[in-house]
C-alpha cells in the first residue's frame, strides 16, 4: 500500500529544521525538508517501511510509517564529537570534559591509505604531530614528533600505549586496519600521567573490539601496483663519454685505454649521441611491483560478551630488486561481563613480519648502493653492446682496480640478502571490579615477547664476497621479554548535582629484558645452503651475545573536579623510578594541573546564539624523558681480545664514558586551547598555543678524542618549543544525496636552544654520511637541526687568477681567498670567506668560514582532507605539506665528485666548466676558456669533489605539497545485495603518492637518512626512492 | 624498591669490582695493546705510512683522490678520516693505559699478594707504562706537541686540554719507559715475549725516544724545525740504554736476514732479535685485530694464489734497489722486482715498469697459511729489532764522541756482517761514519716504518723527497712520483690535528701550514 507521508521536523526548542535528510530506510529514496522544516514523501509500502531522519549535529531518528500519513519529528541535538570518548591514560573521558590537549586521528580516513605501516598513514593527519619517513625502503624507520621534541640528541619518539600497555615497538607491528582509535596526548598536563616517558607526547592506540549484534564476517582486500615515483637525472652516454675523455686527457696510459674503449674523439657524436645506454635506475628500481592485503574477521557479541577475531596478510613488494615486506597479523579481542561487579577483557595480538632487501643508504660513499646506481657507467663503449654491462657481474674496467667495491648494481641487489623477521606476541588482560558503585578497582597485566632474527648473506656473485674469499653471512637472534602490570583505584562522586569529583590512584611496573646472540661464517663453498648451515663456511666467526634489562616502577594519581559541567579541573601526579639513572637520581616526580571553562554552557553565551560549543582550556605540567641506553651512569669494562700467539686472548677495556650523576630530562609545558563550534557543530575549530621548555637535557655531547672517547651523555642546557596548532572541521555541503566535508590541520612549531653547558655556545655534530667533519651545529639561540657549513660562492673565475702563458700556471690574484689545503684553478668550487680566527675575513678558507646554512625544521606543516559522498559513491582527497624546511642533499655532494675516472654522475654536470674544445684538445688560453665557460654553474672535473666540504649549494628548499591519497569508492545498493545474503559491499580504488609539488631536486623531499644521533635531520644520502601506487580494493560483510 | 632499580651489567664488568685478581689485571693490560693492532694504527696507517712517501717507498698512484694518497703524497688536511682514526686509536690506548697504571698499584694483591702475584702485577704495570710511552711517542712524532693526560678520563674532567710542552711530553715518555724497564723482566722471563713487551724492548724504545728528543723536529709553537741545545745529552742517554741491552745477553741477531722475515710470514715469534712486535690475529680474517702487512706492502700477487692476493699499494724504487751492494743479502729480501702469479711463479717486471717494485719482506709467497681474507693478514708488525738497537748505539757513539769509537764500529759491523758485507774501514770521520750509518739504517730497516722519522730527526726529509723526485725523473721521464713537488717544509713533517678535536677543544691550535 502506497502512501504519501508529510510532516515537520523541529529541534528540541521547537524551531523548524530545513535541510534534514528524510530517507526510506534501506533505500536511497528520500527527500530533504524545506525552509519551514516541511517534507513530503511517497512511501511504497506504508505498513513495512520506516523513515530515517538525519541531520548534521543532531541524533538520527528512525520512525516506522505504520500507515500514518503525518509524521512530525523532533530531533535531539547531538554533540556527537563532544560525546566521543577519548583515552587519557588509565582511563577515558568524554571529549567535552577534556582539560588538556588531546588530538584524535580519523581512523576511517587512515584506513584508506594503502600502506602497511600505520605511522606512514598518520602523516599529515593530526595537528602538532609531524611524521617523517626516513626513506622509501620497506621497513624504513619513520619518525614521529609531537610538538617538535625537546631533546637534542636523545630520542624524541613519543610513548606508545597499545590497549593500555606501553610498547617499545612503536607502531611497527600493527595492522592499520585493526585500529579502533588513535589519541595523541600533546601537552604535559595530559602526558604527566605517564611521567618519565611522557615528555615527547603519548600515542594511545585501541584495537578493534567486538560490537553488540549478530555475528559479522568481514573480508577486506586490496591489490595494487607500485612504481618508482621519480628519477634522478644522470649524464647520458654521450655526456658521460665526453666527461670521461676530458678527465683522462693528459695521462697517456689512461688515454690509450680510453681510446681503445670508446673509439676516437672525432667519432663520439656518431657513436654516442643517439645511444640510449643503460638506465641503471630503470634496471634496479624500474619494474612495477605489487602490493596486496587480505583480512578476514569475525566479530559480534551480546551485551555481556563481545569479541573480535581477525587475521590479515600483507605482501608488499619493494621497487628495488629483491626487497619487500610481508606481514601476518592475528588479533583477538574479548570482553566479558562475569557479573554486575566484575568485568574481564583480553586482547591478544600475534605478528609475524619480515622485511628484506639490502636498501640503498649504506653509510660511506664507497659502499653506498644508490651511489653505485647513479655512478655505474651507462655505456660499454665500442667493444660490445651496452646490455653486456647488465649481463656482467662486474664492469671489466674495474676488475683490476683493487680498491673498487662498485659492481653491477642489479647483481649486487640480487646477490646480497638481508632480512629481518620479527615474531611478536602480546597478551593484555584486564579485570575491573566494582567494589561499590563509586569505587572501582582495575588490574591490568600485560606480557609480551618479541623474537627477531636478522640475516645477512653476501652471495658468491657479490663483489664483497669476491673480495673476502667467498660468500659470507651472519645470523643475529634477539629476544625481548617484557611484562607490565598496574593496579588502579577509581572513585567517582557527585554532590548536589553540581559537583562531580573523580579520583584515581595507581601503581605500575614495567620491565623489559633483551638478549641477543650473533654467529657468522665466512668462505662458504657456494650459495646453495648458505645460512641454513653455518658450519659450511670454512671460517667461523667468534659468536657474540649480550643481555640487559631495565625496569620502571611508578606511582600515580589523578583528580578531576567538574562544577556544573562548566568549570573543569584536573590535577595529576606521578613518581617514576628508573634503573637507567645514577644512584640517588633514580626517582623523578611529575605533577600537572589543568582547567577548562565550557563557556557555551553559560547562559550569556547561549543567548548569543552563535556557538554550539565554546571551551577554553589552560594547562601546566611536567613530564620526563628517560630514553637513554642502559648503563650510561656506570663505569664498565667490555670484552675484546688481543691476538697473542695466533690465538685470541680476552681483554677488557672501558668503551664508554660514564656519567654517574645522570638524571631525568624534564619538560615543562604550558598549553592554551580554544574549542569553537558553530552552526550546530557544522564548523568546528580548535586552536592551541603552547610553550614547552625542556631542562637538564640528556645530551650526547661530543668530547675531544684526546679523552679516549668521542661522546658522553650529560644533563645540560635547555630547549624551548613554542607553537600554534589549528584544526578545522567543516561540513561544507550536506544535502540528501551529496555531502562534502573538509578537515584541515596546520601546525607551527619553533624550536630554540636556550642554554647549553656553562660557557658553551655550541656543540658540533657529524652526520657521518661519508663526509668527515662536523656538518651540524647545536647552538644557543638556534634550533636543533641547524646545518653548518661553507657558503658557496660559485666557481673561481678566470679573473680571479694571474695567468703565466709560459708555464701555463694560474696563480690566484692577491686578495682572493682560498683553501690552503686545496689550491684552486679556474672553475673550482669557491667558498665565501666569512670569517677568520679573529672574527674577520682573513683571505683563507678554513673551518672558521663555516656558518649556519640550513634549517631542517619546517615553518609549518599540515594536511587537508576533503571527503565527498554522492549517493553510493564516496570520494576523498588528502594532501599534506611542509613549508620552509631545508634538505641537506648529500647525494649531490657525493655523486658529483666526477674527478674520478670511469664513474658517471648527476645530469646537472652537463653544465660544468669544461677544458676541452670541439676537437678534444685541452684549452688553456684564458680568453678561450672564458668563452667556453660562460654561465657554467658546475665546477671543472678536477675541482668537483675531493675537498669534501659541505657547502650551501647542497642545501635545498624542502617545501612540498603532496597529493597523498585519492580514493574513490562505491557501495553496492543494499537492495541488490540482500538477495545474495551480503550485508555490505564496497569497492574502491586509491591513488597513493600520485604527485608532489616541490622544487627539491632529489627523489623525494620527505627524507632524513642520518637520524642516528637525532641532531642531524634532513640529510638525503642514498635514500631509497619512494614509489607511487594505484590500488583496487573491496570491503565485504556477510 | 631501590634494590629493584639497581642496574645489572650482565655482559660487562664494573670497574669498581674489576681489578681484584691477577687475571683481571692481565685482561685489562691486554686491552691496552688492542688499539695498536687495528688497521687505523699499526695494521696500516702507523706502520706503512712511516716510510711513505720517502726516497725509498711511496704510495702507488699520483692522483690525490683518496685518504692514503693525500696523506702519503703530502696533501693531508684536517678532515681526512684516516688521520682522525689513527689519532683516535692512540688516545684510546692512552686512556686505557692510564686506567691500568692507576688501578694496578691500588690492588690489594699488589702489596699483599704472593711473590709470584706481585711479580706478575708489576710486569703488567710495566707493560702499560711501556705502551703509554710508545703511544705518546707516536703522537708527538706524528702530530707534534699534543695534550698530556696521565689519568683515566672521568665525566667531571675538563676535557679541553691544551697542548703540553715538548719537555713535559718527553719527560713523561722517558719516565714511563724508565719505570717500565725497572718493572719488566727480560724477554727470557716472559712466555709471550716478543708479542708482549719486555725489559729489552723498553730500553730500546727509550733509546729511540732519546734519539728523537735529541734530533730535529718541527716545533709547532715556533712553527719551524729546530733541535734542543743539549741534544748530545740524549745521544749520551741513548748510548747508555742500548749498551745495557747489548750487555744483557738477552738479544742477538738472527743469523739469517731472510729467515728473520720468513718468521714473520710464518707467524713465528722469535724474540731474540725481534724484541717487540705488534701482534695481529683474527680468526675470521675480519678487520678487528687485523693488519694489511704483506698485502698492501708486498709484491703484487694474483687473487687466486693459495696464500692470498696482494694489492701492492706501496712501491719502492729501482734506484733504491741499486744502492745495495751486489753481495748484500738484504737486497733481494727487501726489494721485490717481480709479481707473484696464481701458481706461485715470480714474474719479473720489465724495465719500463720498474716503478712497480715493492717491498719484499712480507711477500705472500713466504706465507704458509691459506689466507682468510684477501687483504687482511695475521703477520705481526716488526716494531723493534735488535739490529736497530745496534745501529742506534753506533749512531749515538759517533755523535757523542765526535767520530766513531770501537763500540760504534762493533755495533754497525755486527749488522753488516750478517748482511754479508765487509766491515767498515777504520778511521772514518764523524761525517763519513754518519753517512755510512744512514745508508746502513736504510738497507737494514727499510719499510719498517722509520725512514720518514729518521729523515726528520736528521733534518733531511724535504730535501730527500725533492732529490728523490729529481733522480727518479732523471731515471725515467714519466716516472710517477709527486712527493717532492708536494712537500712543504715546516708543514709536511707532521699530520694536521683532526678537525674533530679542533672543533671540540678550543684550547688547541692547528699545526703549522694547515
Amino acid at each position: 500500500q502506497e502512501l504519501i507521508v508529510k510532516g515537520i521536523v523541529t529541534n528540541e526548542e521547537g524551531e523548524t529544521l530545513p535541510g534534514v535528510n528524510v530517507v526510506i530506510q534501506g533505500t536511497t529514496k528520500g527527500t530533504v525538508t524545506g525552509i519551514d522544516g516541511n517534507y513530503s514523501l511517497r512511501v511504497p509500502n506504508a505498513s513495512e517501511d520506516a523513515l530515517m531522519f538525519s541531520f548534521i549535529g543532531f541524533e538520527s531518528k528512525e520512525i516506522k510509517v505504520a500507515g500514518k500519513t503525518n509524521i512530525d519529528v523532533v530531533l535531539k541535538t547531538s554533540y556527537n564529537e563532544l560525546d566521543e570518548v577519548v583515552a587519557i591514560g588509565y582511563g577515558t573521558v568524554k571529549k567535552r570534559d577534556l582539560t588538556g590537549s588531546v588530538a584524535s586521528a580519523d581512523v576511517e580516513e587512515l584506513s584508506k591509505v594503502p600502506v602497511s605501516n600505520l605511522a606512514e598513514a598518520l602523516n599529515g593527519r593530526v595537528s602538532g604531530v609531524q611524521v617523517q619517513s626516513t626513506e622509501g625502503a620497506p621497513g624504513a624507520e619513520i619518525k614521529i614528533r609531537v610538538r617538535g621534541g625537546g631533546s637534542i640528541t636523545q630520542s624524541n619518539e613519543p610513548l606508545y600505549i597499545i590497549d593500555g600497555f606501553p610498547t617499545e615497538d612503536g607502531l611497527n607491528l600493527l595492522d592499520p586496519s585493526e585500529i579502533e582509535s588513535i589519541d595523541v596526548l600533546k601537552d604535559a598536563s595530559s602526558t604527566a600521567i605517564y611521567g618519565a616517558r611522557g615528555a615527547n607526547g603519548v600515542i594511545l592506540i585501541t584495537t578493534k573490539g567486538g560490537k553488540v549484534g549478530k555475528t559479522r564476517v568481514n573480508y577486506d582486500a586490496y591489490y595494487g601496483v607500485k612504481q618508482l615515483a621519480n628519477k634522478l637525472d644522470v649524464l647520458n652516454p654521450y655526456e658521460f663519454v665526453l666527461l670521461d675523455y676530458e678527465r683522462n686527457l693528459g695521462d697517456d696510459t689512461e688515454m690509450e685505454a680510453w681510446l681503445e674503449r670508446y673509439g676516437s674523439f672525432s667519432d663520439i657524436e656518431s657513436n654516442y649521441l643517439n645511444r640510449l645506454g643503460i638506465d641503471w635506475q630503470d634496471e634496479v628500481f624500474g619494474n612495477p611491483v605489487t602490493n596486496q592485503y587480505h583480512k578476514l574477521s569475525i566479530s559480534g557479541g551480546t551485551e555481556k560478551t563481545k569479541y573480535n577475531l581477525s587475521y590479515s596478510v600483507s605482501d608488499d613488494e619493494g621497487i628495488m630488486v629483491n626487497s619487500g615486506f610481508k606481514r601476518n597479523n592475528a588479533n583477538f579481542n574479548f570482553d566479558h561481563e562475569v557479573s554486575e561487579k566484575l568485568k574481564a577483557s583480553a586482547s591478544i595480538r600475534y605478528t609475524d613480519q619480515t622485511f628484506f632487501g639490502m636498501g640503498t643508504s649504506t653509510q660511506g660513499s664507497r659502499f653506498n648502493k644508490l651511489g653505485h646506481v647513479v655512478q655505474y657507467r651507462p655505456t660499454i663503449g665500442i667493444n660490445g653492446t651496452d646490455r653486456d654491462l647488465v649481463e656482467l657481474d662486474e664492469d671489466p674496467v674495474y676488475v683490476d682496480d683493487s680498491g673498487n667495491v662498485m659492481q653491477n648494481p642489479l647483481v649486487s641487489a640480487q646477490a646480497e640478502h638481508k632480512s629481518t623477521e620479527t615474531r611478536a606476541l602480546s597478551i593484555n588482560t584486564k579485570l575491573d571490579y566494582s567494589i561499590t558503585k563509586k569505587l572501582t578497582y582495575s588490574l591490568t597485566v600485560g606480557l609480551r615477547t618479541n623474537d627477531q632474527r636478522r640475516e645477512q648473506f653476501y652471495g658468491e656473485r657479490s663483489v664483497t664476497a669476491k673480495r673476502s674469499g667467498g660468500p659470507y653471512g651472519s645470523i643475529r637472534h634477539q629476544d625481548i621479554q617484557g611484562y607490565s602490570y598496574s593496579n588502579v583505584l577509581n572513585y567517582s562522586q557527585k554532590f548536589k548535582k553540581a559537583h562531580k569529583v573523580n579520583l584515581m590512584i595507581g601503581q605500575e611496573e614495567v620491565y623489559n629484558k633483551r638478549r641477543w646472540f650473533e654467529a657468522s661464517s665466512n668462505q662458504f663453498p657456494n650459495d646453495d645452503i648458505g645460512l641454513a648451515d653455518l658450519s659450511l663456511g670454512a671460517l667461523a666467526g667468534i659468536p657474540t651475545s649480550y643481555e640487559d634489562d631495565d625496569r620502571l616502577i611508578s606511582f600515580f594519581g589523578r583528580a578531576n573536579y567538574n562544577y556544573k559541567e562548566r568549570y573543569l579541573f584536573t590535577a595529576t601526579m606521578r613518581a617514576d623510578g628508573s634503573t637507567k639513572f645514577g644512584s640517588g637520581n633514580k626517582y623523578g616526580y611529575f605533577p600537572s594541573v589543568s582547567a577548562a571553562w565550557r563557556a557555551s554552557e553559560e547562559e550569556f553565551i547561549k543567548s548569543l546564539d552563535l556557538f554550539s560549543n565554546l571551551k577554553v582550556r589552560l594547562s601546566y605540567g611536567v613530564a620526563g624523558n628517560n630514553r637513554i641506553p642502559n648503563y650510561q651512569s656506570l663505569a664498565l669494562l667490555g670484552a675484546d681480545y688481543y691476538g697473542v700467539n695466533n690465538s685470541t686472548q680476552v681483554s677488557f677495556a672501558s668503551n664508554a664514558l660514564p656519567n654517574p650523576n645522570l638524571k631525568w630530562e624534564t619538560t615543562i609545558s604550558r598549553n592554551l586551547g580554544f574549542d569553537f563550534g558553530f552552526m550546530d557543530q557544522r564548523i568546528q575549530l580548535t586552536a592551541e598555543a603552547y610553550k614547552t621548555n625542556t631542562k637538564d637535557l640528556l645530551l650526547r655531547a661530543q668530547v675531544p678524542i684526546t679523552s679516549g672517547y668521542s661522546s658522553m651523555i650529560l644533563n645540560v642546557g635547555e630547549t624551548q618549543n613554542t607553537g600554534l596548532e589549528l584544526l578545522l572541521n567543516t561540513v561544507n555541503v550536506s544535502t540528501k544525496n551529496f555531502e562534502w566535508r573538509t578537515n584541515l590541520n596546520i601546525s607551527f612549531n619553533r624550536n630554540k636552544i636556550i642554554t647549553l653547558t656553562d660557557g658553551k655556545e655550541a656543540f658540533l655534530y657529524e652526520s657521518g654520511w661519508g663526509l668527515v667533519g662536523n656538518d651540524f651545529i647545536v647552538k644557543v639561540g638556534e634550533p636543533v637541526g641547524s646545518m653548518y657549513g661553507y657558503q658557496t660562492d660559485g666557481l673561481y673565475q678566470l679573473e680571479d687568477f694571474n695567468y703565466d702563458a709560459e708555464t701555463g700556471d694560474y696563480t690566484l690574484k692577491e686578495g682572493v681567498a682560498y683553501d690552503p689545503n686545496w689550491y684552486p684553478e679556474p672553475g673550482y668550487w669557491k667558498m665565501k670567506d666569512v670569517s677568520g680566527p679573529d672574527g674577520e675575513p682573513d683571505g683563507v678558507i678554513d673551518p672558521n668560514d663555516r656558518s649556519i646554512i640550513g634549517n631542517a625544521n619546517p615553518k609549518h606543516f599540515g594536511g587537508i582532507t576533503n571527503t565527498f559522498s554522492y549517493k553510493n559513491f564516496d570520494f576523498s582527497v588528502f594532501m599534506n605539506w611542509s613549508y620552509g624546511n631545508d634538505i641537506y642533499n648529500a647525494n649531490k655532494l657525493d655523486y658529483t665528485d666526477y674527478s674520478i675516472d670511469r664513474k658517471n654522475t648527476l645530469g646537472i654536470v652537463s653544465n660544468r666548466w669544461i677544458t676541452i674544445d670541439n676537437e678534444g684538445n685541452r684549452v688553456t688560453d684564458p680568453t678561450l676558456l672564458a668563452e667556453l665557460n660562460k654561465g657554467k654553474t658546475m665546477p671543472v672535473y678536477k675541482g668537483s669533489g675531493a675537498n669534501s666540504l659541505f657547502h650551501s649549494w647542497a642545501v635545498e628548499d624542502g617545501s612540498f605539497l603532496r597529493i597523498n591519497n585519492i580514493s574513490l569508492g562505491y557501495t553496492i545498493p543494499k537492495s541488490l545485495l540482500s538477495k545474495v545474503n551480503i550485508s555490505n559491499l564496497r569497492i574502491y580504488t586509491t591513488l597513493y603518492n600520485i604527485y608532489t609539488f616541490t622544487n627539491y631536486s632529489g627523489y623525494d623531499p620527505e627524507v632524513s637518512t642520518r637520524e642516528g644521533s637525532g641532531v642531524t635531520p634532513g640529510v638525503d644520502y642514498g635514500a631509497y626512492p619512494k614509489s607511487k601506487s594505484v590500488v583496487f580494493g573491496v570491503n565485504l560483510s556477510l | 624498591c631501590e634494590d629493584q632499580l639497581e642496574e645489572k651489567p650482565y655482559s660487562f664488568y664494573a670497574v669498581e669490582t674489576f681489578f681484584e685478581t691477577v687475571n683481571q689485571a692481565n685482561m685489562a693490560t691486554l686491552g691496552v695493546y688492542d688499539p695498536l693492532a687495528e688497521l687505523e694504527s699499526y695494521g696500516r696507517n702507523l706502520s706503512m705510512l712511516g716510510d711513505a712517501d720517502t726516497d725509498i717507498l711511496q704510495m702507488r698512484g699520483t692522483d690525490l683522490n683518496n685518504d692514503r694518497r693525500k696523506m702519503c703524497h703530502y696533501n693531508a688536511d684536517p678532515t681526512l678520516g684516516w688521520i682522525q682514526d689513527s689519532w683516535r686509536q692512540l688516545w684510546l690506548g692512552i686512556d686505557r693505559a692510564n686506567m691500568v697504571i692507576q688501578e694496578i698499584p691500588e690492588m690489594d694483591l699488589y702489596t699483599n699478594g704472593t711473590e709470584d702475584e706481585i711479580k706478575l702485577l708489576q710486569r703488567y704495570l710495566g707493560e702499560a707504562k711501556f705502551l703509554r710511552g710508545l703511544m705518546y711517542f707516536d703522537l708527538v712524532r706524528i702530530f707534534g706537541a699534543v695534550p698530556l693526560k696521565t689519568t683515566p678520563t672521568k665525566a667531571s674532567d675538563d676535557m679541553a686540554i691544551p697542548r703540553a710542552s715538548y719537555e713535559e711530553l718527553y719527560n713523561q715518555m722517558e719516565q714511563d719507559l724508565t719505570d717500565a724497564a725497572e718493572l719488566l723482566p727480560w724477554s727470557s722471563g716472559i712466555p709471550e715475549a716478543g708479542e708482549r713487551t719486555n725489559k729489552g724492548a723498553a730500553l730500546g724504545l727509550h733509546a729511540r725516544v732519546c734519539l728523537a728528543r735529541g734530533g730535529y723536529y718541527l716545533d709547532v709553537y715556533e712553527k719551524t724545525r729546530t733541535r734542543v741545545s743539549n741534544y748530545k745529552d740524549y745521544y749520551e742517554k741513548a748510548a747508555q740504554l742500548t749498551k745495557q741491552v747489548m750487555e744483557s745477553g738477552e738479544h742477538k741477531l738472527n743469523s739469517s736476514y731472510e729467515q728473520l722475515f720468513r718468521n714473520y710470514c710464518e707467524f713465528k715469534v722469535e724474540p731474540m732479535e725481534s724484541m717487540f712486535e705488534i701482534a695481529f690475529f683474527n680468526p675470521e680474517g675480519n678487520n678487528n685485530n687485523a693488519g694489511l702487512i704483506g698485502s698492501y706492502n708486498g709484491p703484487a700477487t694474483d687473487k687466486n694464489y693459495i696464500y692470498g692476493r696482494a694489492n701492492a699499494f706501496f712501491n719502492t724504487t729501482p734506484l733504491f734497489q741499486a744502492t745495495f751492494a751486489e753481495n748484500d743479502v738484504r737486497r733481494d729480501v727487501a726489494v721485490a722486482d717481480f709479481q707473484v702469479l696464481a701458481d706461485g711463479t715470480l714474474k719479473p717486471y720489465p724495465g719500463n715498469k720498474d716503478d712497480l717494485y715493492t717491498p719484499g719482506k712480507w711477500r705472500r709467497n713466504w706465507h704458509v697459511q691459506e689466507s682468510k681474507n684477501p687483504n687482511n693478514t695475521d703477520v705481526n708488525w716488526v716494531y723493534l729489532r735488535y739490529a736497530d738497537v745496534l745501529l742506534m748505539r753506533a749512531e749515538a757513539e759517533n755523535e757523542i764522541n765526535d767520530g766513531p769509537n770501537a763500540a760504534a764500529y762493533d755495533a754497525i759491523n755486527e749488522v753488516r756482517d750478517r748482511a754479508g758485507l765487509d766491515d767498515l774501514p777504520q778511521g772514518l770521520s764523524k761525517e763519513e761514519f754518519f753517512e755510512a750509518l744512514k745508508n746502513e739504517r736504510t738497507w737494514e730497516l727499510c719499510f719498517e716504518g722509520w725512514r720518514k722519522f729518521d729523515l726528520i730527526r736528521w733534518n733531511m726529509l724535504g730535501d730527500a723527497v725533492r732529490q728523490a723526485e729529481a733522480d727518479l725523473l732523471n731515471h725515467r721521464g714519466n716516472y710517477p712520483y709527486v712527493a717532492g713537488s708536494n712537500f712543504d717544509d715546516d708543514k709536511d713533517e707532521l699530520w694536521p690535528i683532526p678537525l674533530f678535536d679542533m672543533d671540540e677543544n678550543p684550547s688547541l691550535f692547528q699545526n703549522p701550514g694547515f
